[in-house]
């Protein structure tokens, strides 16, 4: 390619031929997001929700007030969940210049 | 109240330390012969990025144990201790930081970092955004500055620690300090540095578990413990604490933007393979939630032994010194030292790779000889560390609003940017550059309560939508990015070369 091509700003994104391995890391990108704005808004919603009131009233299990061990179990639900999909969601793929995506 | 040690826990204390930074300074060492019989060609490469060989393991601990710094074992806990569980909820944030920094961008850095050969985080930016000016200058001054005072803040931290735990002087305590992190980092480079954050984050477990079954045993039961933290003042207790506006912006500062801080996405470029990768995220999830957890929730415990510390920040060593017999208290000093100069060591390969890279290399002298560069690589950092070292002689204030405010603007600078330029074509280097400068200086504007833009919310979420809006606005009024770069970070084929 000749430097007047690679700076070329008038062309289409059609013409590029993306690669699969792109396609699949935007999708693995957007699992990722999706799970922890999930465990932001269950943590901060269930917490808030079961924090509400006197803390005098406050039920507690395990010797802990509701909402914290809430929290707490949340963390390790989803610490589950995010070793779950690393190991079965997410692909393996080969990382070299051309690589293909099936490694 | 303030903690006093006896003499002989002490002596078991510096003694701990030593063994922990001489064992440091033999990584060091050791990792230095191997950069000496690198040859001068590969020189750059193996300093900064090793050959991008890095197993799980090593990529585990440098985010989890890169990102958790003196935040999470003496500013984190002193929060939980001042500000109460509320506090503890906004920290189980950070819990999945390796998920969301390998998750988000790990595979599409580490394809691309191959194609253009990435040896430092913000060359990322500069090959993206076709070497604009204003990236390259902007990012480098943002990361100089906001690291530096980061660094210059842990090590305060640290010194300061040492001098309470050791009753020696807060001086000798920043020199074994930087004296560790100089040899590891500087002389070591990034091999120095992984290597020792092995050791490092195996210290800063044994010193959670220590802490935490030792802080457990000594409290007793918790209902009653926590009961009468909630007597004490209720609002130790309630996550209503901070409004839901106040913490949601802690989530996204603490946890949404990780990619944002240079040392935690630097490790994309690093890692061997996806199985690697993979591997780093389970582990590094496992360490970051239990040292989260069981440490900085133990901040808050502490109130349930002493009600009235004096220095927040006291409230780990004062649990160790409080719950653990002088050895293991010592392990736990060794385990804060570990947090901080793992982070810093990350930082000072930021901070060095940016100026020689992303200021040296790409502006100053594009044709450097590989033997002048090998010079220039070691000079730039060994002359950081010595200025990080007499910035923190004269320490500043309250660490944990100085680390909130670095990770902050870099932050501000670098998330839609570096996520954009990855993911989104349309993304050119005007956009880039409105979106990096814009979100920085909104954020001063903002978090430096210069304009009252913040509505009630942490600085942090105005800059990072003041940052989308520019990105993607400016790059939509002006030209689409070069062909060639697009291909490069697109396309299934790419210009290997440029023919003049």
């Amino acid at each position: 390619m000749n430097k007047e091509e690679f700076y070329d700003r008038n062309y289409s994104f059609d013409d590029i031929e993306v690669d699969p391995r792109f396609i699949r890391c935007a999708k693995e990108m957007k699992i990722t997001f999706l799970v922890w704005i999930l465990f932001a808004v269950i943590s901060i919603g269930v917490s808030y929700l079961l924090g509400r009131g006197d803390v005098q009233d406050y039920t507690y299990v395990a010797g802990l007030p509701l909402w914290w061990f809430m929290a707490i179990l949340i963390s390790l639900l989803f610490t589950a969940l995010v070793i779950f999909i690393t190991k079965f969601v997410f692909q393996d793929m080969d990382l070299t210049d051309e690589g293909s995506l099936n490694k | 109240m303030e903690f006093t040690v006896n003499n002989e826990a002490r002596f078991a204390i510096i003694a701990a330390f030593v063994l922990y930074s001489a064992a440091m300074l033999v990584i060091g060492l050791y990792s230095k012969r191997a950069m000496d019989k690198t040859s001068v060609d590969k020189y750059v490469e193996e300093f900064y990025t090793g050959g991008r060989g890095m197993g799980a393991l090593v990529i585990a601990l440098m985010i989890a144990a890169g990102l958790c710094s003196a935040g999470t074992f003496l500013g984190g806990p002193g929060l939980a201790y001042s500000a109460g569980l509320t506090w503890v909820l906004a920290a189980l944030s950070q819990n999945f930081m390796n998920f969301c920094v390998l998750g988000e961008i790990g595979k599409k850095v580490g394809i691309v970092a191959r194609r253009i050969n990435a040896q430092s985080y913000l060359d990322l930016f500069l090959y993206r955004y076709n070497h604009n000016k204003m990236v390259g200058i902007g990012g480098v001054i943002a990361i100089v500055l906001f690291l530096g005072s980061y660094v210059v803040a842990q090590f305060v931290g640290g010194a300061r620690l040492f001098e309470s735990m050791t009753g020696l002087s807060y001086l000798l305590g920043l020199v074994l300090f930087s004296v560790v992190v100089l040899v590891v980092a500087a002389f070591g480079g990034i091999k120095g540095v992984t290597t020792a954050v092995v050791l490092q984050g195996i210290v800063m477990t044994a010193a959670v578990f220590a802490l935490f079954f030792g802080a457990l045993a000594h409290i007793g039961p918790l209902e009653p413990a926590i009961r009468s933290i909630g007597e004490l003042d209720p609002k130790l207790i309630s996550p209503w604490t901070w409004n839901i506006k106040f913490q949601s912006s802690m989530w996204i500062i603490f946890g949404l933007v990780s990619i944002g801080m240079p040392h935690a996405a630097m490790n994309t470029l690093l890692y061997k393979d996806t199985k690697a990768m993979h591997k780093a995220i389970i582990l590094g999830v496992i360490f970051v939630v239990l040292w989260t957890v069981m440490l900085i929730w133990m901040g808050n415990m502490v109130r349930a032994i002493y009600p009235d510390l004096k220095v927040v920040d006291h409230a780990v060593p004062i649990l160790a010194m409080t719950v653990l017999p002088p050895w293991l208290a010592g392990i736990a000093l060794a385990g804060v030292a570990g947090a901080i100069q793992s982070t810093v060591g990350a930082m000072i390969i930021v901070i060095s790779s940016s100026i020689v890279r992303d200021a040296y290399q790409a502006y100053i002298n594009p044709n450097v000889s590989h033997e002048k560069l090998k010079k220039v690589t070691v000079l730039t950092t060994v002359i950081t560390c010595i200025l990080i070292f007499i910035a923190a002689i004269k320490p500043p204030y309250a660490l944990e609003w100085m680390i909130a405010f670095s990770m902050g603007g870099l932050a501000s600078a670098f998330f839609w940017p570096l996520l954009l330029g990855l993911y989104w074509m349309r993304t050119n280097e005007y956009g880039g550059a409105a979106g990096m400068l814009g979100g920085l200086l909104t954020y001063i504007l903002a978090a430096g309560k210069y304009l009252p833009i913040t509505f009630g919310m942490h600085a942090i979420v105005i800059s990072l939508i003041v940052s989308l809006v520019l990105t993607v606005g400016v790059s939509l009024i002006t030209p689409k990015p070069p062909k060639g770069i697009i291909m490069q970070w697109f396309g299934r084929v790419y210009p290997k070369e440029i023919k003049m």
